[in-house]
């Protein structure tokens, strides 16, 4: 019975974390210790404004804050930003024509660091002359991650070091597509809009929602949206909760940096 | 009448000026530049080991906790957030089995974070992935530190009888837009 897959279980353990090199296959091997290791990385957020044929460049800088020598390494890739903001990687090139990672270095890409040590990594952006003119925000990064020197560590940190490279004067536009808010739980109204960023630069914006009720206003609150790159689609949802029963008027209002801010008003009947 | 006018606004502009107390000149401006960062530091054990025994349905619970901590500054509206990523998609037991690292559920949970920091969103049994699975985020502005425990479980009902054993690698990624 087992030998044909069934889900009979004996003895099974399953370890994370005991292993040889970075990117290899799961494989048996040692075991490595408890670790504990330290990465400090900044900034996480690099900005050009570089166009074709041109150089730009900033210092990362990388500190080591544990108590044991480490090795840094930085991987190229491209990325994405998932609708709770969290930062997805990805491989260099997945972003197409939006990718500016076969034009970027770190140099050195691999770096010792005892600890307590401090180290500059120069980060370059080299655009060939044959790069785009037309106006619009690129992008691409890299993945930099702590080692310690045996190369076996269960879990070890690594931050995203991401780049921007803005072409020119690009339009920045967003667009509120739909707004709907509903009360499917007792003292709760959670507020759904679509927006749209239908300009050619990348928007970085925040929402408000103003709650009032017979006039009075009753909540007032600004979050942050996670980026957005052109042609994207984000559905934004908020729940605001302890609400008395009755109706309500909200307003939201998104804030993406350009000339005009975004609103829309609804009314919605708290249960 | 024009020109007249501007010789006059020139002349008070001059005798304001001139009318300025020595102290006044000694003027400074204070440049603040703090600049995105992230500290990321990882304690883990030697290893997290997940031991279904004879449970064949639903999460069980593996051995454990890797903690995470460390200080995020982000941008204006920059989310900040913390990402576990396997090294492999696939885990080969010893008899020739294969196991998803989807099957291996990861839990986060704030362990005493301190600042300023937006609305704070923890995963819950969020499957593993190569790509990387979201920890922890925090919406912007953020400055603050943080705290997280992760731990693991196993989904029983995918796991075929085998011993298996996964690569070293996984990473606790910082990251900011």
């Amino acid at each position: 019975m087992p030998n044909n897959g069934a889900r009979i279980l004996r003895t099974i353990a399953t370890a994370l974390g005991l292993a040889v090199t970075i990117g290899a296959a799961p494989v048996l091997a040692q075991s490595a210790p408890g670790s504990s290791l330290s990465l400090t990385v900044s900034p996480l957020v690099v900005e050009f404004r570089a166009g074709a044929g041109e150089t730009a460049s900033a210092n990362v800088t990388v500190h080591n804050g544990g108590n044991d020598p480490e090795r840094i390494i930085a991987l190229r890739m491209d990325w994405r930003v998932a609708a709770d903001g969290t930062v997805r990687v990805e491989q260099p090139g997945t972003e197409k024509a939006a990718s500016i990672a076969d034009d970027l270095r770190m140099e050195p890409a691999d770096v010792q660091l005892a600890p307590g040590e401090t180290r500059d990594i120069a980060l370059t952006l080299d655009l060939p002359a044959t790069f785009p003119t037309a106006a619009a925000v690129y992008h691409s990064g890299f993945l930099l991650r702590a080692v310690p020197l045996s190369g076996v560590v269960n879990f070890g940190p690594a931050a995203t070091v991401v780049v921007y490279d803005t072409v020119g004067v690009p339009r920045a536009h967003v667009t509120l597509s739909q707004l709907h808010v509903s009360s499917a739980a007792s003292g709760a109204a959670t507020l759904a809009a679509r927006i749209v960023n239908d300009g050619v630069a990348y928007a970085r914006m925040t929402g408000r929602i103003v709650l009032r009720q017979n006039g009075a206003l009753v909540a007032d609150q600004t979050t942050s949206i996670p980026v957005l790159f052109a042609n994207e689609t984000r559905v934004f949802t908020k729940t605001l909760s302890d609400l008395a029963p009755g109706a309500y008027d909200m307003t939201f209002t998104v804030d993406y940096g350009g000339p005009t801010l975004i609103q829309a008003t609804t009314e919605v009947h708290v249960r | 009448m024009k020109q007249q006018l501007l010789a006059s606004i020139g002349a008070a502009a001059i005798a304001v000026a001139c009318a300025l107390p020595a102290s006044a000149a000694n003027t400074f401006n204070v440049q603040v530049n703090a600049a995105t960062v992230a500290t990321v530091t990882v304690t883990s054990p030697g290893s997290v080991t997940c031991n279904p025994g004879t449970t064949v349905t639903g999460v069980v619970a593996c051995t454990n906790t890797v903690n995470a901590t460390g200080a995020i500054r982000s941008t204006k509206a920059g989310t900040a957030s913390l990402t576990t990523a396997a090294v492999a998609s696939t885990i080969t037991g010893t008899a020739g089995n294969t196991l998803a690292v989807s099957a291996i559920q990861m839990t986060c949970a704030d362990n005493g974070s301190a600042g300023t920091h937006g609305a704070a969103t923890f995963a819950t049994a969020a499957a593993s992935t190569t790509a990387g699975t979201s920890c922890a985020s925090w919406a912007g502005p953020n400055v603050f530190t943080y705290n997280v425990n992760l731990t693991f479980g196993i989904d029983s009902s995918v796991v075929n009888a085998d011993t298996y054993t996964l690569s070293s690698g996984w990473t606790v990624t910082a990251s900011t837009t």
